[in-house]
């Protein structure tokens, strides 16, 4: 008994001295004692860590969380989604968008890790840049790809240094009379900068927040040589940006310091931003409840609890204001079996508009929108596959706005059972003899992902509705890349994907579904070689549609218009079909709606002018932000 | 000895050169679109994917390819980082996190071993007692139930009731150290006392040590100096691999508390085709492995003078 009582008393001293190693409260901002938070606690995931820290090598959002806080660019969208001055001041073309010119502020400087000032930040660092990304040797290929469609000479540079040893192509520069001859970048003096465009290229600016525009400092690479810069570390690279990297610790944690020498002295910037690495994105929710971040993006189960049981949270919940990726379902119009034959009777029915048109009428989605938004599942609904934010005609009509008034919708969709049923008889009388019902549909998830399993289901459970005699849905599974075990061998009969913009104009969405225009969906998810079909001929009329549309460079009102009736034509025909809109609730102590409201390119996790609480907003606080904006007094 | 050290060390070479070469020849049977991000793929051209991978040597012969490797090898060049961590040197990389991960790994090791030899020893000294229950009950709940859910329940319980945090950081490293340490130890505790319970218990039940209580020698002196000294000898094989292999880090438990350790390395550069990082982690781990099992009969050597290291047909 005294043996068991010793043992009690030292298992009670070692929990009380493990409780005082532990600290009351959490690292977040919660103990602040001034009204915003200077010391901002935010996370990433771990899987998704930075691969490099060179701006320009990279095309994911891992690395441009962090460093497109670290760089300033020429322009800058503001919390309106709207391009403000940055680094130039003033912008613009006098012939129609084929020469861009920019003046530049002559305030910008470069400093290092330790804000010792490096280097002014002249217009030759964007044609440093340029070289750096069009040479086949620097930066492996990334962010070509804007460049040489829009740059005089960009293309014939690359290709130029492809051929050259790697020697002789690491020793080309800037100034290099290589890329000087070929490359249509002038830089007229100190801060003017010049891009000759091959053609019109009405969106230009909006190229500006995409990373192929940032800077690169020639002076970084005359310090560190070429190999450096390709490998540089916080600690060796030059920043222009509102913040500085300090203290960064792989798949752990990472601050981003105020850069003092920042050339916006007016703006809002915290003291220090740290991003916490997490293992998994639903831990956010954990760590926000105890203090250790401050904004927590929240699962469905968190959700559910908080709200269903009016937890402490209850009245935190808040929807935040972020661009989201719509969803959409792709057709694979050249399906086939796993043996490598043509899926035939996959292929008939596809190819059947009244078959695409009972999916698209009849598929009710409340189900599939609860899963990400359990409380207002509506905000989910989408009837685009372009975002809002993109685009605006010269009345300031948005471009999403415009396509859903010719579409005709009203606030309650699309989705109409009977509608849905009119067209499944059809396609099944039209199809009689062709197509043998039901007809299997494949959709390929990777295995051991039970959030792709739980949303496959209710998908299945969605299409289910529609009969059983007229869809077997089926749920497979992938190993490691849905690419080269699903899409390259055409396994699929459906696949889910959503796309953020990299620059400003619809045509970013709709020349991925076009084939002509090398579109990313339409070369990997909907490949069209399904012959003698009237779907043949629908989908040409709309590749047709969107290329004569982006050929209008010289009146923007009248490509977007001509973009919008492309866009309709393609869902009029459910060539496609709109799934969903990613929105979410939060917890969070910063008000989005001050935030960049970056629906392209890369800015959109740049911590500038972001009004922020000591304690979480609450969901009436942020009803009152949203008055406020739409009001147009934030 | 020698002639022993020599041979085994000759078997060690082949071993992990076998391996390395299978690694290698599995890695570059997979399609090379593996080599390029998603965005790659949907941004570069054909011709830009055919360039780089014409630049990377991808598109060698196998063979040639093989030899090229073998030349790195012999001149310690492991390579750069393709994908994980772009242009940097493979040895950087994990130099980076080799220290961090044995630094966890020997601390959970020190406390493992000391308690789980101590939960051991008093489980044999209570055998069929209230504390034998106690340990047999904590080794068969830990052995179970799945780590995942014993990691998830030391963590509700450090980070609501001990208010611990709950993950790690290098700025606050004591008390943050503290959860990732426990979770390491948990299962070791486990296993030392299973194992050390087991020996002492075979131990005991000996005709030698029945001798020596018949000769009168004390219980305390017959367990320190015959039961406990001849138990520790089949543990005592396991220790060196168990220290080298705390280079390998934990997985689960590195990413659980973000320990930028080495656990995640080898997965994640299997995820993203970084083909040197796995090379060169498959070649570390398969020569720690080797060398853990050696130095192991060393120190079964070493505490047991019965034990002989020799050639096949010998003692050992």
């Amino acid at each position: 008994m005294k043996k068991t009582k010793r043992l009690l008393a030292l298992s009670l001293s070692l929990v009380l001295a493990l409780s005082a190693c532990g600290k009351q409260g959490g690292e977040g901002g919660g103990n602040d004692t001034t009204e915003e938070l200077n010391h901002f606690y935010d996370w990433q995931v771990t899987a998704g860590d930075m691969t490099t820290f060179v701006l320009l090598n990279s095309e994911a959002q891992a690395n441009s969380k962090t460093l497109s806080n670290c760089y300033s660019p020429l322009l800058e969208i503001d919390n309106h989604g709207v391009l403000q001055p940055a680094v130039a001041t003033e912008w613009g073309s006098d012939d129609n968008g084929q020469t861009w010119t920019f003046k530049l502020r002559n305030d910008v400087v470069w400093v290092n890790d330790k804000q010792e000032e490096m280097a002014k930040c002249t217009a030759q660092d964007w044609v440093t840049a340029a070289e750096w990304i069009l040479n086949a040797w620097k930066n492996d290929g990334c962010n070509t790809q804007m460049l040489m469609a829009t740059i005089e000479g960009a293309a014939e540079y690359y290709n130029y240094t492809n051929d050259l040893t790697e020697e002789e192509a690491k020793a080309l520069s800037a100034t290099s009379p290589e890329f000087t001859d070929l490359i249509g970048i002038e830089t007229p003096d100190e801060y003017t900068l010049v891009y000759h465009c091959i053609k019109q290229v009405p969106y230009f600016p909006t190229l500006c927040t995409s990373a192929c525009l940032y800077p690169l400092p020639q002076g970084s690479i005359d310090e560190l040589g070429v190999d450096g810069v390709y490998a540089q570390t916080p600690e060796t690279m030059w920043y222009n940006g509102p913040y500085v990297i300090n203290n960064f610790v792989r798949n752990n944690s990472r601050d981003l310091v105020r850069n003092e020498k920042y050339w916006d002295k007016d703006c809002k910037l915290f003291d220090v931003v740290t991003i916490k690495m997490l293992e998994d994105q639903q831990k956010d929710d954990d760590l926000f409840q105890t203090g250790e971040v401050d904004n927590c993006t929240l699962s469905e189960s968190s959700l559910r609890y908080i709200y269903d049981k009016q937890t402490e949270y209850a009245d935190n919940l808040v929807q935040v204001r972020n661009p989201v990726a719509n969803t959409q379902m792709n057709f694979n119009y050249a399906k086939n079996k796993e043996d490598g034959t043509p899926d035939d009777n996959w292929n008939n029915a596809i190819a059947n508009e009244a078959f695409r048109l009972a999916l698209y009428y009849g598929m009710d989605l409340h189900e599939y929108w609860s899963a990400s938004n359990y409380i207002d599942p509506d905000s989910c609904h989408v009837e685009t596959m372009t975002t809002e934010g993109i685009a605006q005609f010269s009345d300031g009509t948005d471009y999403v706005d415009r396509l859903l008034e010719v579409l005709g919708y009203s606030e309650n969709g699309r989705y109409d059972a009977d509608k849905g049923l009119q067209y499944k008889e059809q396609a099944m009388r039209e199809l009689e003899g062709k197509v043998t019902f039901p007809v299997e549909m494949d959709y390929y998830i990777a295995s051991g992902n039970q959030v792709a399993l739980d949303t496959a289901n209710i998908l299945k459970t969605i299409i289910g509705k529609l009969g059983d005699d007229f869809i077997n849905f089926q749920i497979k599974t992938f190993v490691s890349s849905a690419r080269n075990e699903v899409y390259t061998p055409r396994l699929h009969s459906i696949a889910t994907a959503g796309w953020i913009a990299d620059y400003g104009d619809p045509e970013n969405f709709l020349t991925n579904m076009v084939p002509e225009c090398g579109g990313y969906f339409a070369s990997q998810m909907t490949k069209f070689e399904y012959a003698d079909s009237e779907v043949v001929d629908t989908y040409q009329t709309f590749c047709d549609m969107v290329v004569d549309a982006i050929s209008i460079t010289d009146d923007n009102d009248k490509r977007f218009e001509a973009e919008v009736q492309a866009e309709a034509y393609w869902f009029q025909h459910a060539l496609g079909i709109p799934l969903r809109r990613a929105t979410t609730y939060s917890l969070t102590k910063i008000n989005t709606y001050t935030r960049p409201f970056a629906a392209y390119g890369i800015q959109i996790d740049v911590y500038k002018n972001c009004e922020t609480s000591v304690e979480p907003y609450t969901t009436e606080q942020y009803e009152q932000f949203k008055a406020a904006y739409d009001a147009g007094e934030i | 000895m020698l002639k022993y050290t020599v041979k085994r060390l000759l078997q060690s070479l082949f071993t992990i050169l076998a391996i390395v070469t299978i690694v290698f020849l599995l890695l570059r049977l997979l399609p090379t679109d593996y080599y390029f991000t998603e965005d790659q793929l949907m941004k570069m051209t054909e011709q830009q994917k055919h360039d780089q991978l014409e630049r990377a040597g991808l598109l060698d012969p196998m063979g040639v390819q093989l030899v090229r490797y073998y030349g790195q090898l012999l001149r310690l060049d492991f390579g750069e980082s393709r994908r994980l961590q772009v242009g940097f040197k493979v040895t950087d990389i994990i130099a980076e996190r080799f220290a961090i991960s044995m630094r966890f790994g020997l601390s959970a090791m020190a406390i493992s071993l000391f308690l789980g030899v101590l939960l051991g020893i008093l489980q044999t000294i209570n055998k069929n007692g209230i504390l034998d229950h106690i340990g047999t009950g904590y080794t068969i709940f830990v052995n179970a139930v799945p780590h995942l859910v014993s990691y998830s329940l030391i963590l509700i319980f450090g980070q609501k009731v001990l208010k611990l945090p709950s993950l790690y950081s290098p700025r606050n490293p004591g008390p943050s150290s503290i959860l990732p340490i426990i979770c390491l130890a948990l299962g070791s505790v486990a296993n030392y006392a299973l194992w050390t319970r087991r020996y002492m218990v075979d131990e005991l039940n000996k005709d030698y040590i029945k001798l020596a209580r018949i000769k009168g020698m004390g219980y305390r002196e017959i367990m320190v100096k015959h039961v406990l000294k001849n138990a520790f000898v089949p543990l005592v094989a396991y220790i060196p691999a168990s220290i080298l292999l705390t280079i390998g880090g934990s997985l689960l438990v590195e990413r659980f508390y973000s320990i930028p350790g080495m656990g995640p390395l080898l997965t994640d550069a299997i995820g993203l085709y970084d083909t040197n990082i796995v090379q060169t982690l498959v070649m570390v781990y398969a020569s720690l492995g080797i060398l853990g099992v050696f130095l192991g009969d060393v120190m079964m050597m070493l505490f047991d003078p019965r034990i002989k290291l020799a050639g096949r047909g010998e003692t050992r």
